[in-house]
């Protein structure tokens, strides 16, 4: 009798496999363990063996077709004798809308569709009565249709209670776990021994939006990251000098007002690019980089270029307030044409920032540590900080970012000037 | 030198287990004990309490017996103590017969003597040298500890040990520890009418179990008339012509004929000898497989610290021989059950609801009274509750807490239901066998799920 091959299901979460290349052409003799194709799922390429000794009789499925898994894929049997006329069987295969599924909160086996899954009445009634899902029982009988047996072996899993309400929750197949409890019983160690799920977070909202952003931005951008260090230890004793007058200033004030005054100085670098266009805008709309605990949001300080030391510090105070507090009205992220992000509260050294599309360069302020230098002869100790300018290169070149972030080091070296 | 597979010394519920189990896996075995096999727990410790118990059940029975229709031609009660400590050895002395027997029957050489470690496989017993060529089990158990207070040595201060063959009935005692020993005496010689006063430096009596039981516990002894005094310490005792007079650090004092000391038991670890063998607390430390930090020697029950109780001991018993024998068998303190004994009985296993409320943040409680089981009413002892701790997420049995009639017998289908994995679920399905006291446990499992049908519904 003529022995169906099928497409095996080589793990839980397998729903289909893709025919790779047939080793085996029909008429070929076979022998029982002998490979005769090669599939490949999204995760491996495997090779099929043979179960039984014959001849490969029928080829159904050729190399490059996608088959869901228990379908039968060809016929091995004596040779000369006629293959079997059974419509392909399975059609388990589920297409997967990956954000429905990770927002099933709590998972319950639902009954796929059990007419279009072959099976025995006997085999349906029982999988209906036991609670079990036809689309996870591989058949056993070479036919491909899940018989009584079939579902009765996953019914008759030795498993304890709690085991398998966790293994439920989990969406563990009981199936793939070997007991290590009495006469091999599924206990709960044998379930909390496996690889922990883990937790799934939909991809949407803000998150989407900052995926989808940052792949346009890294993919559409040839960029270039310049870092310079600039000497701030003139800035901190001015910043100290002024606190004592009862003028209180942030370091990241002082990089917010020299970075405004430098952009608009430097036209091609507080600039957009939108549909093969160069905007070099007049006004510098300023971008300031603010993370969430969720999240990252970036509002816009406008005119940046006509404020004080003084008004840029409290302007962009309310707005990072505003920002933290999600009090940010959609208006307030949209026409930055340049954007700062400072990490370093945080002790980084060095980062290659991310392009904020449609804008073609962005700042990227590290931690200023102390330095030792020889000062003819002298070690001496300065406040160095780096900057990082990453630039996209189709509108700024080297020179041209190199030019504006000198500017900008030497307006920090120089803060009185602000 | 007598060289044997495996040497054992002490025979408690540890070590004779141990020795039975290894010879059942095959081994020669030499079991080394220094008094009475059986240990503590049958020679001074769980068997003499609960006969003794027994006795104070029998006198809570003669005092029912009038509202009962029973009237007895002379109610009063004398207690002759020493026929009680005859009948408790009586009952003694034939298990101590039994355990020779079956360390006979299984060709257990039983040495008698003191043993010391001279080496990693080698025990000294006076001048004879015993070898082991597989391992050495440590089972010396524990003994009662005596804590630094003055008076500590005086005349008719006891430990457990001599209370339980005392023959001259007390006529005040104070009790100095409210934990298993303290509040079984208590019972014992309150059921004897003398007057029992017990002493306990924490706030609250037993504070190991779980709260709101231990609470019930201490209303229904109360209401038996023992007084405890908790969040005392005792600061000394002093002999006085009315006999003894315990000082608390409240200023208060107690006058007593005897004061019993249950503040606890210290591990017996003078069989280590020079052996270095790391401790903790005092205790010998020992992993899951119960292996010391000496390769080839093991340690089991009171003397490891690790769950001071005969069936905790006995388990790991037979979990070390087994590991020596070549299997892998790892001890689950989880699943150790507890009990005090007595009128009532107190039982647990698993988490008490405040540390599975720590763990697991929202559970499920539910709770049957035995004042709503059949059986109990006909026993005339109604007293207490059923109490389980579960989760609303899979109704995991994580603790079993039990204060009432049968408590220590009850405890044990919860115990084999929850290493069973079973989940109130199920539980709730079991058919029990009316009338029983155990129908209780059937009851708070379905008041897990909100579907107990002898209470009332719960008020949303």
């Amino acid at each position: 009798m003529a022995i169906a091959v099928i497409m095996p299901k080589a793990g839980m979460a397998m729903e289909q496999g893709t025919i790779t290349r047939w080793l085996k052409k029909v008429g070929d003799p076979i022998k029982k363990g002998e490979p005769i194709l090669e599939i490949e799922t999204d995760k491996v390429s495997m090779e099929v063996e043979a179960e039984v000794n014959g001849s490969l009789l029928a080829i159904l499925e050729e190399a490059g077709a996608v088959v869901p898994v228990i379908q039968a894929i060809a016929w091995i049997g004596t040779a000369g004798e006629a293959v079997p006329s059974v419509e392909k069987t399975a059609t388990a295969v589920k297409t997967i809308d990956p954000v429905k599924k990770v927002n099933e909160v709590n998972p319950v086996i639902t009954q796929q569709n059990p007419g279009k899954i072959a099976a025995t009445p006997a085999a349906k009634t029982l999988a209906k009565e036991k609670k079990i899902d036809l689309a996870k029982i591989a058949p056993t009988s070479a036919s491909g249709v899940i018989k009584r047996r079939d579902v009765e072996a996953k019914a008759n899993i030795k498993v304890t209670p709690l085991a398998r309400k966790m293994a439920l929750e989990r969406e563990i197949d009981l199936q793939s776990i070997k007991g290590t409890g009495a006469g091999g019983k599924i206990t709960v160690s044998d379930i909390e021994a496996l690889p922990r799920p883990a937790k799934k977070i939909p991809l949407v909202g803000m998150r989407k939006v900052i995926a989808q952003r940052l792949c346009a931005s890294k993919r559409e951008i040839p960029e270039v990251t310049l870092t310079l260090s600039a000497d701030v230890t003139a800035l901190l004793a001015l910043r100290t000098k002024l606190k004592a007058e009862g003028k209180t200033f942030t370091v990241n004030d002082f990089i917010l007002c020299a970075v405004a005054r430098a952009l608009s100085e430097s036209p091609m670098v507080n600039a957009t690019l939108e549909n093969d266009v160069i905007h070099s805008w007049p006004d510098v709309n300023l971008g300031v980089a603010v993370g969430l605990d969720n999240g990252l949001v970036v509002p816009v300080l406008r005119k940046a270029q006509s404020y004080t030391l003084a008004e840029l510090a409290a302007v962009a105070k309310q707005q990072i307030e505003l920002a933290r507090n999600g009090k940010l009205m959609p208006d307030d992220f949209l026409g930055g044409t340049f954007t700062i992000t400072n990490l370093g509260m945080f002790g980084v050294e060095h980062f290659n920032p991310i392009i904020n599309l449609p804008q073609v360069a962005i700042l990227g302020i590290c931690a200023a540590q102390e330095r030792l230098f020889l000062d003819q002869g002298q070690v001496k100790a300065k406040t160095m900080m780096p900057l990082c300018l990453t630039h996209d290169h189709r509108v700024i070149d080297g020179v041209c970012g190199m030019n504006f972030l000198n500017r900008v080091k030497g307006l920090l070296e120089n803060p009185e000037i602000l | 030198m007598k060289t044997t597979d495996v040497i054992i010394i002490g025979g408690g519920p540890g070590g004779y287990v141990a020795a039975l189990k290894s010879a059942m896996l095959g081994a020669s075995v030499t079991l080394i004990e220094r008094d009475a096999v059986g240990g503590t727990c049958l020679n001074r410790g769980c068997i003499p309490t609960k006969t003794y118990l027994h006795n104070a059940e029998i006198i809570h029975h003669i005092h029912q017996a009038a509202s009962r229709g029973i009237l007895l031609a002379d109610a009063s009660i004398t207690i002759d103590l020493a026929k009680a400590v005859a009948a408790k050895n009586a009952v003694v002395s034939p298990l101590v017969a039994g355990i020779k027997g079956l360390l006979r029957s299984r060709k257990v050489a039983l040495v008698t003597g003191n043993a010391t470690l001279i080496g990693k496989n080698q025990v000294k017993v006076g001048d004879e040298t015993y070898e082991a060529t597989k391992g050495i089990i440590v089972a010396t158990g524990s003994s009662p500890a005596r804590p630094p207070i003055k008076g500590i040595d005086l005349p008719n201060v006891l430990t457990s040990d001599e209370m339980l063959n005392l023959i001259e009935m007390p006529k005040e005692l104070v009790i100095i520890g409210a934990g298993v020993i303290g509040i079984e005496m208590a019972q014992i010689f309150s059921a004897y009418n003398v007057k029992v006063t017990v002493v306990e430096a924490e706030q609250t009596i037993t504070p190991f179990i779980d709260s709101e039981c231990a609470t019930a516990l201490r209303a229904l002894l109360e209401k038996c008339g023992i007084t405890f005094l908790t969040g005392q310490k005792v600061t000394k005792i002093v002999h006085g012509k009315q006999g003894l007079s315990v000082s608390l650090a409240s200023g208060e004092s107690l006058s007593a004929s005897h004061v019993l000391v249950a503040v606890g038991r210290k591990p017996n670890v003078e069989v280590l000898g020079a052996l270095a063998i790391e401790k903790e607390r005092g205790f010998i430390r020992v992993n899951a497989q119960m292996q010391t930090s000496v390769p080839g020697i093991y340690a089991v029950g009171d003397v490891t610290g690790k769950s001071m109780l005969a069936h905790a001991a006995a388990k790991m018993g037979e979990i070390a021989a087994e590991n020596i024998m070549g299997h892998a068998a790892r001890f689950d303190g989880s699943a150790v059950p507890g009990c005090i004994y007595g009128s009532p009985e107190v039982g647990w296993i698993g988490m008490t609801e405040a540390q599975a409320k720590e763990k697991y943040g929202e559970i499920k409680v539910s709770r049957f009274p035995f004042a709503a089981n059949g059986r109990a009413k006909c026993a005339g002892h109604a007293d207490g509750l059923i109490k389980i701790v579960s989760e609303p997420k899979h109704q995991a049995i994580l603790g079993v807490h039990i204060v009432g009639p049968l408590a220590s017998e009850l405890i044990n289908e919860a115990a084999a239901l929850r290493a069973a994995e079973v989940t109130c679920e199920e539980w709730a399905e079991m058919m029990h066998a009316h009338p029983t006291h155990a129908e209780t446990l059937m009851e708070a499992a379905a008041g897990v799920l909100d579907r107990c049908l002898h209470l009332p519904p719960t008020k949303a």
